[in-house]
């Protein structure tokens, strides 16, 4: 499977996680090696088909809140997402790497084992995965009844 | 995978969706939760993308970023009440985000109040009588403002130039304009509610593309200034 990493994740992780998953089969390349900074959320699909990749990863040290929904439209263009979220502190490439190398193989097991595309949250002390009807219940479940 | 068919989208990709506290964080630091719940709640606003409930906030859309946003400039610069100026303000708003754009402008009237035009309709904003012609030309300019960043969909953030919601990226998460960085990603590397060049330098090891003015911007509107 091919990665693309987003802009918010160092260009070193991509090169970094190259190494690890050439053992799988597995290609990582970052957004910024293809195109320059600021590309649209409506051009990450196209991007990814473009480049063969399948899976997008990003970072949000926040809330999901509202960004879910993003990411449920992400999934519903065929794309698998997922999300680093790193614990306190500062998110240097090196954490990054860490998050993201440690939850490889779990990631790659749903990957794998899924029928559909897959919001995927790692932090650093698991890697919890929704599909898009997980998340429109979660969307459907906050509408204020009549 | 393939795109999947007949599956519901929630959203559509470069469309912006906030929760009210995100809202509140743009627009700080006058607007806060209890003004934009009451302004929806009293139908000032166009409907939400989702109505909250326990647990499930309240989402709403760019546009609405926008309303919420010349609500305000119209409450603080004219200092009007909302019950009394509600049919002129959704009058505005109409206006204000038609597809067929005519400029919008406020003007005095020659009985001395105040009159919004676009186009060949206009309306006479009740109480405005007592608002001064000098504050026209900057509430207009406002106005044009919030028109550009429609349009754009990418609205920058009032104090912090390079900071910008922009509808079409994270879905309006503030990021560093012309990236996909966003501003609470920034945040993390600062450790205390102060930065200063070593902090700076630290960001640009991670992010070397990013400008130097464009991170503290980003760390400024997290709320981290810069070290006396």
């Amino acid at each position: 499977m091919k990665y693309l990493l987003d802009e918010q994740l160092d260009e070193v992780v991509a090169e970094s996680m190259t190494p690890i998953g050439t053992k799988f089969g597995d290609e990582f390349t970052h957004i910024l090696a293809i195109r320059d900074q600021g590309t649209p959320d409506q051009e990450i699909p196209v991007l990814c088909r473009n480049e063969g990749a399948e899976c997008l990863i990003s970072a949000n040290v926040r809330d999901f809140g509202a960004r879910k929904f993003y990411y449920q439209a992400l999934l519903t263009e065929g794309l698998h997402v997922v999300v680093l979220r790193p614990g306190k502190g500062k998110f240097y490439e090196e954490e990054q790497l860490s998050l993201l190398s440690r939850s490889y193989r779990r990631i790659r097991s749903i990957t794998a084992t899924a029928t559909e595309p897959q919001l995927i949250a790692c932090t650093p002390s698991s890697v919890r995965d929704r599909s898009i009807d997980d998340l429109i219940e979660e969307f459907d479940r906050g509408r204020r009844l009549p | 995978m393939v795109p999947t068919k007949g599956q519901r989208r929630l959203i559509d990709l470069g469309a912006g969706v906030y929760a009210v506290s995100e809202v509140c964080r743009i627009l700080q630091p006058t607007m806060t939760p209890r003004k934009v719940h009451y302004w929806l709640d009293t139908g000032l606003l166009s409907d939400p993308v989702r109505w909250g409930s326990r647990g499930h906030p309240t989402l709403l859309s760019y546009r609405q970023l926008l309303e919420i946003r010349t609500v305000q400039q119209l409450r603080d610069e004219l200092e009007f009440s909302l019950p009394r100026v509600r049919d002129a303000l959704l009058w505005v708003l109409e206006h204000l985000f038609a597809r067929e754009w005519s400029d919008l402008r406020f003007a005095k009237g020659v009985d001395g109040s105040l009159v919004a035009h676009s186009g060949t309709d206009q309306i006479v904003v009740p109480g405005g009588q007592g608002v001064l012609e000098g504050t026209l030309p900057e509430l207009n300019e406002q106005v044009a403002e919030t028109r550009r960043a429609w349009e754009e969909q990418a609205f920058v953030i009032p104090g912090h130039a390079f900071i910008v919601s922009n509808a079409r990226i994270l879905a309006g998460t503030p990021t560093i304009r012309g990236t996909r960085v966003d501003t609470a990603l920034i945040a993390r590397f600062a450790e205390t509610e102060t930065f200063d060049e070593e902090t700076l330098d630290e960001i640009k090891q991670v992010y070397p593309r990013l400008a130097n003015d464009a991170i503290a911007a980003a760390l400024e509107f997290e709320g981290i200034h810069r070290a006396a």
